[in-house]
C-alpha cells in the first residue's frame, strides 16, 4: 500500500520535473535569440540628459539602434551613434559622429565663454563624436578623439515619446562638413 | 494513381524537411551556447610577434583568456590583457596591463636610443598597458593610455593543442622563415634550439641594435622551432615586468 502511493508519487514528481525543466529551456532559448538579435542585430536605448536637444529630450527618449553597419565600418559624419565612454566604462552615451579617423575637424572650443574655434585632425582608427547640444555636453571636445571600437550602434529610429516616432535624418543640427 | 504516387512524395519530403531542420536547429543551439561562453566566460586567443618575448613566443601560442574579472573589474598591475587596438579597430593585441587610472606609471620612453624615463598619470576610465618587450612593442608608450572599454579578456593560461601547431605553420609566413614543422629526432636539441632563440632576441636586444627584420631574418636557423609543451601551466603575475616601475 505504502508501495503504491510511493511510485504514484514519484511518477507524478517526475512528470512535474519534466515539465518544468522543458518549460526553463524553452524560455532560455528564447533569451538566448533575444540576447543574440540585441548583440548582432539591433538594440533599444534610452537616452536622457541636455547633450542632444533638440534632436532628443531632456527627459528621456526610446530609440532603436543597429549594430550592423558598426561592425561593416558604414558610418559617416552625420549619423548618430551608441558609444561606451572612455571615461566611465560602465556608461554607454549617444552622440552625433562628426568625423572619421584622417578627417579635419574644426570646432568651437567653449560656445559659453567665447566663439574660439579649434581645428584637430582626427588620428588613425579613431572618431570625433559631438554632442547637438554643444553648450551642454562632454564629448570629443573634452576628452578627445574617441577608438572606433568603443562605437557601439549607430541610431536609426526613435520611437518614444510615440508622436516623435520615426527615423532620425541625416541632417541634423550640425553641418558634417563643418 | 498519379494522386496517390504524388501524396507518397509529399510524404517522403515532408519527412526529409522536417529532420533537416532539426539537426539543424540542434547544431544552431550547441553554437548559440558556444558563443555565449565565448563571450562572457572564457575564449581562446592566438597570440604572435616580437612584443611580449620571451612571456610569449614570437610565432605564437594559444591561451585562455576569461571576461569575467574585466566585466567585474577586477583586473590590476601586472596581468596580461586581451585589448583591441585603439589604432585598428578589428586588431586583438595582447599587453601587460601596468596601471590603472589614477595611478602614477614610469616608463622609458625609447629603450632603444636612450635611457630617458618619463612619468604619466593615468587619466580617469582609461589604463596603461605595455608589452614585455619593451624593444618591440607598440604600446601605450606610443598611443597613450587607452579607454577602459577597449579591455576584452584577460590571460590566465596557456594551452598546448594542436590547433595551436596548425596556426604555427601558417603564422610561419608571418615571420618569414621557411622551415619545415618536421619533428627533430633529439626532443632535448629541439628545445635547446628555442631557448637558444629567445637567448639570441633579449641578447640583441638589451644591445639596441636588432630590428624586426634581423629577427626575421635568423629565425630561418632555427629550423626546427616547436613551441615547447613543458611551458604549459598558469601565467604567474610576477612576469618580467616589475609592475611598481
Amino acid at each position: 500500500m505504502v508501495g503504491l502511493i510511493g511510485r504514484l508519487w514519484n511518477l507524478q514528481y517526475k512528470s512535474i520535473v519534466k515539465e518544468a525543466s522543458g518549460k526553463t529551456l524553452a524560455v532560455t532559448k528564447f533569451f538566448c535569440v533575444l540576447h543574440v538579435t540585441n548583440t548582432y542585430l539591433c538594440t533599444f536605448a534610452l537616452a536622457y540628459g541636455p547633450s542632444m536637444i533638440p534632436t532628443f529630450n531632456l527627459t528621456g527618449d526610446m530609440f532603436l539602434a543597429e549594430r550592423l553597419s558598426i561592425k561593416f565600418g558604414k558610418v559617416s559624419p552625420g549619423d548618430i551613434v551608441l558609444l561606451r565612454s572612455p571615461e566611465s566604462p560602465r556608461k554607454v552615451m549617444v552622440k552625433r559622429l562628426l568625423g572619421l579617423e584622417s578627417h579635419s575637424v574644426t570646432y568651437v572650443v567653449d560656445p559659453m565663454n567665447s566663439d574660439r574655434c579649434d581645428t584637430i585632425v582626427v588620428p588613425k582608427g579613431h572618431v570625433w563624436v559631438e554632442g547637438d547640444n554643444i553648450y551642454n555636453s562632454r564629448d570629443s571636445r573634452q576628452f578627445g578623439p574617441v577608438p572606433y571600437s568603443l562605437i557601439e550602434g549607430k541610431v536609426f529610429c526613435k520611437i518614444w515619446p510615440p508622436k516623435e516616432f520615426g527615423s532620425l535624418m541625416k541632417s541634423g543640427m550640425k553641418d558634417p562638413d563643418l | 494513381m498519379v494522386g496517390l504516387v504524388g501524396r507518397l512524395w509529399n510524404l517522403q519530403y515532408k519527412s526529409i524537411v522536417k529532420e533537416a531542420s532539426g539537426k539543424t536547429l540542434a547544431v544552431a543551439k550547441f553554437f548559440c551556447v558556444l558563443h555565449v561562453t565565448n563571450t562572457y566566460l572564457c575564449t581562446f586567443a592566438l597570440a604572435y610577434g616580437p612584443s611580449m618575448v620571451p612571456t610569449f613566443n614570437l610565432t605564437g601560442d594559444m591561451y585562455l583568456a576569461e571576461r569575467l574579472s574585466i566585466k567585474f573589474g577586477k583586473v590590476g598591475p601586472g596581468d596580461v590583457v586581451l585589448l583591441r587596438s585603439p589604432e585598428s579597430p578589428r586588431k586583438v593585441m595582447v599587453k601587460r596591463l601596468l596601471g590603472l587610472e589614477s595611478h602614477s606609471i614610469t616608463y622609458v620612453v625609447d629603450p632603444m636610443k636612450s635611457d630617458r624615463c618619463d612619468t604619466i598619470v593615468v587619466p580617469k576610465g582609461h589604463v596603461w598597458v605595455e608589452g614585455d618587450n619593451i624593444y618591440n612593442s607598440r604600446d601605450s608608450r606610443q598611443f597613450g593610455p587607452v579607454p577602459y572599454g577597449l579591455l576584452e579578456g584577460k590571460v590566465f593560461c596557456k594551452v598546448t593543442t594542436f590547433l595551436s601547431l596548425a596556426h604555427l605553420m601558417l603564422n610561419f609566413d608571418a615571420v618569414n622563415c621557411t622551415s619545415s614543422l618536421s619533428q627533430p629526432k633529439n626532443k632535448r636539441r629541439q628545445s635547446l634550439y628555442n631557448f637558444n632563440c629567445y637567448i639570441w632576441i633579449a641578447e640583441q636586444s638589451r644591445k639596441a641594435q636588432s630590428s624586426w627584420i634581423k629577427i626575421e631574418m635568423d629565425e630561418r636557423q632555427c629550423k626546427t622551432y616547436i613551441w615547447p609543451p613543458k611551458e604549459f601551466g598558469s601565467l604567474m603575475k610576477s612576469g618580467m615586468k616589475d609592475p611598481d616601475l
